[in-house]
């Protein structure tokens, strides 16, 4: 199967390591993607502003991605709740449908409401599957536990359909789990959201859920929102909650990266602001 | 800052509170019985002193004017535990962003941080232009350096600000 990637904004224009170990993790899986053009923000952070721009843009971003007839692959939390939210609203409402396509059909573009996409997390337990990425091991981390994040959007809220489930999340953990790692679940916010109004509660969140992971041997994420809190502000919100400590923090798919062969660079660790450089040592790399 | 029953009528807006749906949302805030789930699991309740069941509280009594001139409705951290908590599908989280519409559409001040994503979602189409960044071993990157393909944002600039310009400040 063939698919589109979209990396979303986050993912392509700060958290470069997420989206360079995705691209090099799916061409050694023999995944055949190509990216999707054309292409703009879910508006999920902007619906605090206002709602009718955050259905237009990521009804926009649906309209452009059908028009590949492939399904996508996402990479952010955000935009796999925001795409289910919208599809589920205008679904349910004529009104809104109309009213979108009318100014989508300026751009020559109309939401069909056909698109499939999966979460990166999603394809990787259901479409390429355990069984694969375990033949794929070369590095195994025997001995190692993380603390895994899927963050909260990938999971909640309930309501408008999430790949996992909203009270015990089981796909980071077990693909987590496949690498030979043990793995402990922690379901807390990073604070992103938070952070653009208040910036100390968000860093004291992201500091704290930091904290938590401090017995582990880093915390795996999935979502570039938990990428900036916790990773590229590591030093701040560790500061600001008091907390002295090396936890590692880094996308799963730079550890499966790790875990198939690839080089720390080939997954970018050294975009990584976390001390994952406490990871390559253990691993002797 | 929470009200004081006696003057109730003074302070409520009917009109308000149906403003509530005038937004693409999922709330239900006279469904809610005073639980206080949403308030248990509340991310930020202690950091920010927030207690989204105040809030709904204060909707259906029809007192959005206060909540309006509060900050009380930026101090949600959109971790969606109230929604997934809540027994009566009332959705605090939703209350929130939807009071958050209602001020900025009546004229209330916008965050910087979002006026900022806005303009270069405006500009670029993405909440930042891609940046720079310096890795461990002191060297700068950019997409380029790290062989990744350039930005594909929206190719019709014009008519995509258009439309973002009348989504974002559609009232009704």
């Amino acid at each position: 199967m063939e698919y589109i990637l979209y990396p979303g904004c986050l993912s392509s224009t700060d958290q470069y390591q997420y989206e360079l170990s995705v691209v090099n993790v799916l061409k050694s899986l023999n995944v055949d993607f190509s990216y999707a053009e054309n292409v703009n923000c879910c508006g999920l952070p902007l619906r605090s502003i206002n709602s009718y721009g955050w259905v237009y843009l990521s009804a926009r971003l649906m309209s452009v991605m059908e028009s590949y007839g492939k399904p996508c692959i996402l990479l952010c939390n955000w935009c796999h709740a925001s795409l289910s939210y919208v599809k589920k609203l205008l679904n349910n409402n004529e009104a809104l449908m109309s009213w979108v396509n009318d100014l989508l059909a300026r751009e020559g573009l109309r939401y069909k409401g056909d698109l499939k996409f999966k979460h990166i997390i999603q394809l990787l337990c259901e479409d390429i599957g355990f069984e694969m990425l375990r033949s794929s091991v070369k590095r195994e981390f025997k001995g190692f536990k993380f603390s895994v994040h899927p963050g909260c959007l990938y999971f909640r809220p309930n309501d408008i359909g999430r790949p996992d489930d909203s009270h015990e999340p089981r796909m980071l953990m077990d693909l987590v789990k496949v690498l030979g790692a043990d793995a402990e679940l922690c379901l807390d916010c990073c604070g992103w959201a938070i952070y653009n109004t208040n910036t100390s509660t968000g860093l004291t969140l992201a500091g704290n859920r930091i904290k938590l992971a401090s017995k582990t041997d880093g915390i795996v994420i999935s979502c570039p929102h938990g990428g900036i809190m916790m990773d590229k502000n590591y030093e701040e919100a560790c500061k600001v909650s008091g907390f002295k400590g090396d936890v590692p923090v880094l996308y799963y798919t730079q550890l499966l990266g790790l875990a198939i062969g690839l080089s720390p660079r080939e997954v970018a660790l050294n975009l990584n602001k976390s001390p994952v450089n406490v990871l390559t040592c253990k691993l002797g790399i | 800052m929470w009200a004081d029953v006696t003057v109730l009528s003074e302070k409520a807006s009917v009109e308000l509170v149906r403003r509530l749906n005038y937004f693409p949302s999922n709330v239900n805030v006279f469904a809610c019985l005073q639980c206080g789930k949403c308030t248990s699991g509340c991310t930020v309740m202690v950091l920010m002193e927030n207690f989204p069941h105040k809030v709904v509280d204060m909707v259906r009594l029809g007192l959005v004017p206060e909540l309006l001139k509060s900050d009380v409705i930026w101090a949600c951290t959109q971790c969606q535990k109230c929604r997934d908590a809540c027994p009566q599908k009332v959705n605090p989280s939703e209350v929130f962003i939807v009071l958050r519409n209602i001020s900025i559409i009546g004229g209330g001040s916008v965050p910087d941080t979002y006026t900022s994503m806005l303009s270069k979602v405006l500009e670029y189409g993405f909440i930042q232009d891609a940046i720079e960044i310096v890795g461990s071993d002191s060297l700068t990157y950019d997409r380029l350096k790290l062989g990744l393909s350039q930005l594909n944002g929206p190719k019709d600039m014009d008519t995509f600000q258009a439309n973002c310009m009348d989504a974002f400040q559609r009232g009704a």
